[in-house]
């Protein structure tokens, strides 16, 4: 048995977003799954307590309401969070401008239910890059419209600064580009955010591929990672979200219990004294 | 008079609501958002938005999403 699951003192500790208590770490993303089915299992087995959700435009000619398209999906995950008390965070995937995001995000408040919202404002097509001066345009309205804003953004520790100057009370900087899988491409930059800002809640968003991933973020002391693909893609996403689900604990735990200084050379780690024989 | 929903031109009634629109397409009023030229029309405010000759009406559902 799982130490940590027989001693509570041994697992992470909670963390917070706009005041709501979290105890899981991992913030999942609900696209791409090959059923509704392992979608609902997926979110169970992660132990997530945030999920995301977009909004589309209704297809012509189907009535909402009716599967509207989605071939049970909403529904999976509405069930998945009823039973284990998980939240929703809206998204605002596909807009270019600001207008574009602060109205969608209304949308999202009204059809989900809840202030808070992931603001994605994209600035390049290739690599899905978020516009920071969009992004900063639309947090500070959304703000001042009583939204809880969580803004995907890049490691720019400026950019940063300025989404926290406008009202943003935590940051979601990309690991790398959305769906790439590959990982933490700048460990420096999202380091520096750390050490520069270290009262404020930071998710890596974005990139992540493998739970090495999510383990090495979470070693680099950021309170939470979202990922979507690496689960979703995964051959099998339901054991996939409990690898994530534990490596998310294990790097936290390890950030918590405060990882060894490297050493440029071997340190001899058997307290013997000298050589065992002197021959 | 001639209105856009979703890209798809609609003929209706001059005077017709938001609500009506909503209606008359067969959605349940609380299953979609709407917006009418980009700007979001709050779901108790459709009953009294008179769309007008020209307007493009945009509704969206949930989905999954990252």
């Amino acid at each position: 048995m799982d130490a940590a699951l027989l001693n509570p003192t041994l697992n992470p500790s909670a963390w917070s977003a706009y005041g709501v208590t979290l105890n899981s770490r991992l913030l999942l993303g609900t696209a791409g799954y090959p059923s509704p089915q392992a979608l609902h299992e997926a979110i169970v087995a992660s132990g997530t307590e945030v999920v995301t959700v977009g909004l589309r435009r209704v297809h012509a000619g189907t009535p909402a309401g009716q599967g509207g398209g989605d071939n049970g999906h909403i529904a999976a995950i509405r069930s998945a969070l009823r039973k284990q008390g998980a939240r929703l965070l809206p998204n605002t995937a596909g807009c270019r401008t600001a207008r574009e995001a602060i109205e969608l995000s209304h949308m999202a408040r009204e059809l989900y239910d809840t202030a808070w919202i992931k603001l994605e404002v994209v600035g390049d097509e290739q690599t899905l890059q978020p516009d920071p001066w969009e992004l900063v345009l639309a947090a500070e309205e959304l703000v001042r419209e009583g939204f809880q804003v969580f803004p995907y953004c890049t490691d720019d520790l400026v950019t940063c600064q300025r989404l926290l100057d406008v009202g943003c009370e935590l940051l979601m900087p990309w690991g790398a580009p959305i769906g790439s899988g590959q990982g933490l491409i700048n460990p420096w930059a999202l380091r520096t955010l750390r050490e520069r800002l270290p009262h404020v809640p930071l998710i890596v968003d974005a990139g992540i591929g493998a739970p090495a991933h999510a383990v090495q973020a979470m070693e680099l002391g950021y309170d939470a990672v979202l990922l979507n693909s690496a689960v979703s893609q995964a051959r099998d996403p339901v054991r996939m979200a409990a690898a994530f689900g534990r490596a998310v604990q294990a790097g936290r735990l390890g950030f918590e219990a405060g990882v060894m200084a490297p050493q440029a050379m071997a340190v001899a780690t058997t307290p013997v004294s000298g050589r065992p024989f002197l021959l | 008079m001639k209105i856009h929903v979703n890209g798809d031109a609609v003929e209706l009634p001059e005077g017709t609501t938001l609500a009506e629109l909503l209606q008359r397409l067969g959605h349940t009023p609380e299953a979609v958002g709407s917006a009418v030229d980009g700007r979001h029309v709050p779901r108790a405010a459709r009953v009294a938005r008179v769309l007008a000759d020209g307007e493009s009406v945009t509704l969206f559902q949930p989905i999954v999403g990252g």
